[in-house]
């Protein structure tokens, strides 16, 4: 006892003494020019990153791999210098300068992320089939994966693996800024599904009233599933979504129960068979993205239907075709999905627009705008123009 | 009291070098400063002199090590030319960026991708009958491992011969930059290793390793980059193959054969000895201050009953030149239709009961057998001489004496010599007059 009576005070003198007076001398770290050495093989890309990303929004867009910025269990590899520098400019073409068009550079100065990090390759996770396409931290980094399968050519799987990824995590980083409406979460609930969402169809899920599979896992990957899939996705395809969302689907199975690894076989249309009317033929699923990564509706013979017109010209044909006739499957989930998703956009527009003062809609218009008429080359030209 | 004392000096020393922020006793510079410092010094190291450098580098544990060479340019780009199985063996060459930054101590960074280089470090899956397996041999490749191999490198040390050691910062597999004269063309650099790795017969895929004592050791698959080295001879300690064989990963270099990290061999008796790197010698062997590595000796590769040679016609030499064009040219002259040799090979085959040493003499389409013995009187001397003839050979004895007397000169003492120290797969017969023959291993 009497060992630590004395310790103790020994230990408050210790405290009080300890960096009493100090002056802070000059800084321990070496001074770094933020310049860019004209002599470096990046000069160009890396000053016009500093004039339109850096100086205007304050973000450092970091192309350069550092495996420190990432999660460390896993194995990721960099981007190659040609696609960061492309996908650096659509980033800037079709993200930032769109928000810029529709309220000024000040909106996303002010809740844009602070760092936009590529990553060349997937991030795998083998326990659950599943690979990451971005993260959002703390809302100040966005991290984006695949940036070396880019493929300037396809909208479709620009949007699929970055730019939507870019809204969807933007729009985490604005509702965790001002929360969204606690209504959107009451909406599905019961519904979500965090442990199999990857193995369902999004004619399924659709019917559910979730716009994406994704959207299926939580209520706050549902609402950012709502905004970046309303301003990436043209008419087309969020027509033939909320087509998907108003049909029944079924498994095929005699109880209709779900079963995760057939969930490529959720058809919403099914033959019977003559000589037992109970035995179904069931064809047209869904696919979330096939190899044009558009959505679309898989017939009988394999093949792909990616607007209601096309799907509906189809079914025409085939009841015409088939001597007993074609058949809908049953909607038996007592949830109008169409209904949904559009209630959910609808809680998403007036979010944007009471929390945000933005126009959802008028965005939208900017960002499929800037989809259809972006130029690689002049945009590229505007880094070889850097002196 | 005594007790009480104790902790009152402990307490008041540590009160007094508390938050003591001078450290110039130890260093003249900051920590921040002295990694600066370290950084500058080894982007300088890494592009002087044309900033040309092979890269010796490994993976996973079921592949061997891959040389590239990288060349460091002070302008943050780095041009990578390789030629390696992943790249479908050709060389190509791709520029991307590097760094060396202040990370986990001082790092060299690889930090955008390239094609040649970063394919190692991808998470995709290992394709083909490369794909790692388990002991049943069942596919074992799980999507996110891929080849498992860095790029991002503790710089380590280095030291004045050229030589930098790296360390994988999230593997932790070893990996030496080797300094290069700039004069040094990437492409010949590389071809020069692919032609020592054509050295490796797979013909012979068992080497010897004999350290200084006399003691040998059977290394096998060196070519492969992941050879299996046990004791076969150990001053008459009978050596066990199943529990004293090591087995490590290593890369072919131009200096030599790299082991990943330092292995440790055992001996007969259990005691054991470490290699790290074999250099290539001037008389083609492989060796380090503990060992040398040669291939099997030409009596080691004559006894093989499963291999062929063929004698080289183009190689023959003196008498046995002679021999042979009087041979040839006597063969034709008796019969155009038939024509001179079509091929001389020594083989073994079965006779009487026994499988013998067989010289086959193919005189167009007739083929004339002579089982021989091959008498060494040591690893390189060997006598030649009939054991029994075929009925077809005795005849052209009889009618072309021409023929028998190439045969006759074949049958005598012989040096029989390697092409290379590694590899026995062409062996010259010379003999004492001067006449030599070589034949080739099929």
């Amino acid at each position: 006892m009497k060992l630590r009576n004395i310790f103790l005070p020994a230990l408050a003198a210790l405290s009080l003494v300890g960096c009493s007076d100090e002056k802070l001398g000059p800084t321990i770290f070496p001074e770094v020019s933020d310049s860019v050495d004209p002599n470096s093989y990046s000069y160009k890309f890396d000053t016009w990153v500093n004039q339109n990303f850096r100086d205007i929004y304050n973000l450092e867009f970091k192309y350069k791999m550092e495996d420190v910025e990432a999660d460390m269990n896993y194995n990721l590899v960099p981007a190659t210098y040609a696609n960061a520098r492309d996908l650096c400019l659509l980033t800037h073409y079709l993200w930032f300068e769109a928000y810029a068009e529709h309220c000024g550079q000040d909106f996303l100065k002010s809740y844009g992320p602070r760092i936009l990090h590529l990553i060349g390759s997937p991030a795998y996770n083998p326990n659950t089939g599943t690979e990451i396409l971005g993260l959002a931290e703390g809302g100040l980094k966005v991290t984006l994966y695949k940036v070396n399968e880019m493929q300037l050519t396809n909208i479709n799987q620009l949007n699929e693996y970055y730019f939507r990824t870019m809204h969807h995590e933007f729009g985490h980083i604005l509702h965790q800024t001002r929360s969204y409406p606690t209504e959107f979460n009451l909406l599905s609930t019961g519904r979500y599904d965090q442990s199999s969402w990857q193995s369902k169809a999004i004619g399924y899920v659709a019917s559910q009233g979730f716009i994406t599979p994704y959207a299926s896992s939580e209520n706050r990957e549902d609402f950012a599933e709502t905004i970046a899939n309303y301003l990436t996705r043209t008419d087309d395809q969020m027509e033939l979504i909320l087509w998907m969302a108003s049909k029944g689907w079924s498994t095929g199975k005699e109880d209709d129960k779900l079963n995760v690894d057939d969930a490529e076989y959720f058809s919403y249309y099914y033959i019977p068979d003559s000589s037992n009317p109970e035995n179904r033929k069931y064809f047209l699923s869904s696919n979330e993205h096939d190899e044009t990564y558009r959505v679309c509706l898989i017939g009988e013979k394999g093949e792909r239907f990616y607007t209601v017109a096309e799907v509906e010209a189809y079914l025409e044909k085939m009841n015409s075709e088939k001597s007993g006739g074609i058949f809908a499957v049953e909607d038996k989930d007592t949830i109008d999905g169409r209904e949904m998703i559009l209630q959910k956009q609808n809680i998403a527009r007036n979010w944007f627009k009471d929390t945000w003062q933005l126009d959802f809609d008028e965005l939208r218009k900017i960002v499929q705008r800037r989809q259809q008429d972006f130029d690689i080359e002049a945009l590229r030209a505007e880094i070889e123009n850097v002196q | 009291m005594k007790k009480i004392y104790i902790p009152f000096l402990a307490a008041a020393a540590l009160s007094f070098s508390a938050c003591n922020s001078d450290d110039s006793g130890i260093f003249d510079s900051s920590a921040a400063e002295r990694l600066e410092q370290s950084r500058n010094e080894y982007k300088d190291l890494l592009t002087a002199d044309g900033g040309l450098w092979a890269l010796e580098y490994f993976t996973n544990d079921e592949e061997p090590g891959y040389v590239m060479v990288m060349q460091f340019g002070n302008n943050g780009a780095v041009e990578v030319s390789a030629d390696h199985k992943w790249i479908g063996n050709k060389f190509q060459q791709e520029t991307s960026l590097w760094d060396v930054i202040s990370d986990n101590g001082t790092v060299l960074t690889f930090n955008t991708y390239n094609t040649l280089f970063h394919i190692f470090s991808t998470p995709e899956n290992i394709v083909g009958s490369d794909a790692p397996k388990n002991e049943y041999g069942e596919d074992i490749n799980e999507l996110g491992y891929g080849h498992e191999g860095d790029y991002e490198f503790l710089l380590m040390s280095h030291d004045t011969e050229g030589n930098v050691r790296l360390v994988g910062k999230k593997h932790g597999k070893e990996a030496w930059l080797r300094k290069l004269d700039s004069s040094v063309d990437p492409k010949d650099y590389l071809d020069a290793i692919k032609a020592k790795r054509a050295i490796f017969s797979s013909k012979f895929p068992d080497f010897v390793l004999t350290e200084h004592s006399g003691a040998t050791y059977t290394v096998n698959n060196l070519a492969t980059g992941i050879p299996t080295i046990f004791p076969r001879d150990f001053n008459g300690v009978e050596a066990d193959p199943v529990t004293q064989t090591v087995s490590a990963h290593g890369v072919l270099t131009d200096k030599g054969f790299r082991f990943r990290e330092p292995l440790e061999i055992k001996r007969a008796d259990d005691s054991t000895f470490e290699i790290e790197e074999l250099l290539w010698q001037e008389d083609g062997s492989l060796s380090c201050r503990a060992a040398t590595i040669t291939g099997p000796t030409p009596k080691d590769a004559l006894v093989r009953t499963t291999l062929s040679w063929t004698l080289d016609p183009e190689s023959l030499t003196g008498s046995l030149a002679e021999a042979y064009k009087k041979a040839n040219d006597a063969l034709v002259a008796y019969s155009a239709s038939t024509g001179g040799y079509s091929s001389i090979t020594l083989s073994y085959a079965s006779f009487m009961g026994a499988i013998t040493p067989v010289m086959t003499f193919n005189v167009g389409k007739r083929v004339c057998r002579d089982y021989v013995t091959l008498d060494f009187a040591s690893d390189e001397d060997l006598t030649l001489s009939i054991l029994s003839s075929t009925d077809a050979s005795k005849r052209y004895d009889e009618l072309v004496p021409e023929y028998k007397a190439f045969k006759d000169a074949l049958m005598q003492s012989f040096k029989v010599s390697k092409a290379s120290v590694l590899d026995p797969s062409q062996l010259t017969f010379t003999a004492a007059d001067g006449g030599s023959v070589t034949f080739n291993v099929k």
